[in-house]
């Protein structure tokens, strides 16, 4: 288990809502998401109450490939721990679904 | 001699010709082939008959000469034949013309039928296509106002969700058709899925703090109508696309 996690705060982006699969990418780039999961790091995902919505295309495109490379919901969990809203929570767990189901159409 | 002169003209131009009478005191000349005695009294009175006929004298008095035509050369042949062969030319070509129009227009039709009338039409359309367009002017209008529940909205934005996500796996379908399609398609969805989500936050928002302002729910609407004909715009130029290249 990685020491010390990775830390994603949404109140350090731009908000209270969040769109778009390129601003997604973009920040995913600005994180170097990609490295920290080829290293295998923990990541905190760090939701104010605040936030009011995240779209599906912003989601995916910030953390899509990790839930790819993940491969599954549990995986991509163990690596990626949310905090947010309840009712966000549930949200993005459809999006971690979705992910998930576009790998395997694809695939 | 001036009488062979004038037997040889006329046998040359084909025309039969009248040799003047000879004196009573000259010889009966021999009647060489070709030449018709007209009478025994004066057998120097004849006719010169062309190289291609037949003389036949029979002891009634009366010749009968029997004449074969000219050979045709090539060039009056071909001359009087002309015409019906330029027809006959045309007619081949436009019979090709229309043998090669009818393969392509029966190609045209068997792939539009394979790729309109049965995947478009019987595949793609009723598991995406349909569903799609109630799903739009239902969202549209029941999209919720100023004057509803944190919770209510809440709802309704995690039911459209499940929406959304279940038309990107029937837009699925499209692959089969083409692939870029439905990128461009799924694009479009997302579209709608971000307004979606922009409207929802905003509405959130100002019922959480009133000081924030309402959302133009009729601007969100028109957004999200306009992005939901570009989706099946793309579907239908692709279809045009289909039949222009078969």
């Amino acid at each position: 288990m990685n020491a010390q996690a990775h830390v994603i705060d949404f109140e350090t982006i731009a908000g209270p809502v969040f769109t778009g699969r390129n601003r997604g990418e973009r920040l995913r780039q600005d994180l170097q998401l990609d490295s920290v999961d080829a290293a295998g790091t923990s990541v905190d995902v760090r939701i104010p109450e605040g936030t009011y919505a995240i779209s599906s295309s912003f989601f995916l495109g910030l953390f899509g490939p990790s839930v790819v490379k993940a491969g599954s919901k549990k995986a991509f969990y163990e690596r990626y721990r949310f905090k947010s809203p309840v009712f966000l929570g549930e949200v993005l767990d459809g999006y971690v679904s979705r992910a998930l189901q576009a790998r395997n159409l694809f695939s | 001699m001036t009488r062979g002169k004038h037997a040889a003209s006329a046998a040359a131009s084909h025309a039969p010709s009248v040799a003047s009478a000879a004196s009573v005191a000259d010889a009966p000349p021999l009647v060489p082939p070709g030449r018709v005695v007209l009478s025994a009294n004066l057998p120097s009175l004849y006719l010169e008959l062309p190289r291609d006929c037949t003389v036949i004298q029979p002891s009634t008095g009366l010749s009968v000469a029997i004449c074969q035509a000219p050979p045709e050369t090539l060039l009056s042949k071909g001359i009087t034949a002309l015409p019906a062969v330029v027809l006959s030319g045309i007619a081949l070509a436009l019979s090709l013309r229309t043998y090669f129009y009818n393969q392509k227009k029966d190609r045209t039709a068997r792939k539009q039928s394979i790729q309109d009338d049965f995947w478009l039409r019987k595949v793609v359309s009723p598991v995406s296509i349909e569903p799609f367009l109630a799903f739009i002017g239902k969202l549209c209008s029941a999209l919720p106002a100023a004057a509803v529940a944190v919770g209510d909205v809440e709802l309704f934005w995690t039911e459209q969700l499940s929406e959304i996500a279940r038309f990107e796996v029937a837009f699925q379908t499209l692959s089969l058709i083409d692939k870029d399609l439905l990128s461009s398609v799924l694009i479009r969805l997302e579209y709608i899925d971000d307004k979606l989500a922009v409207y929802v936050g905003q509405l959130l928002a100002h019922l959480q703090d009133a000081s924030k302002p309402v959302p133009d729910r009729e601007e969100a609407t028109r957004y999200m109508l306009a992005s939901s004909m570009d989706l099946l715009r793309l579907i239908q130029t692709h279809q045009t696309k289909v039949l222009s290249e078969a």
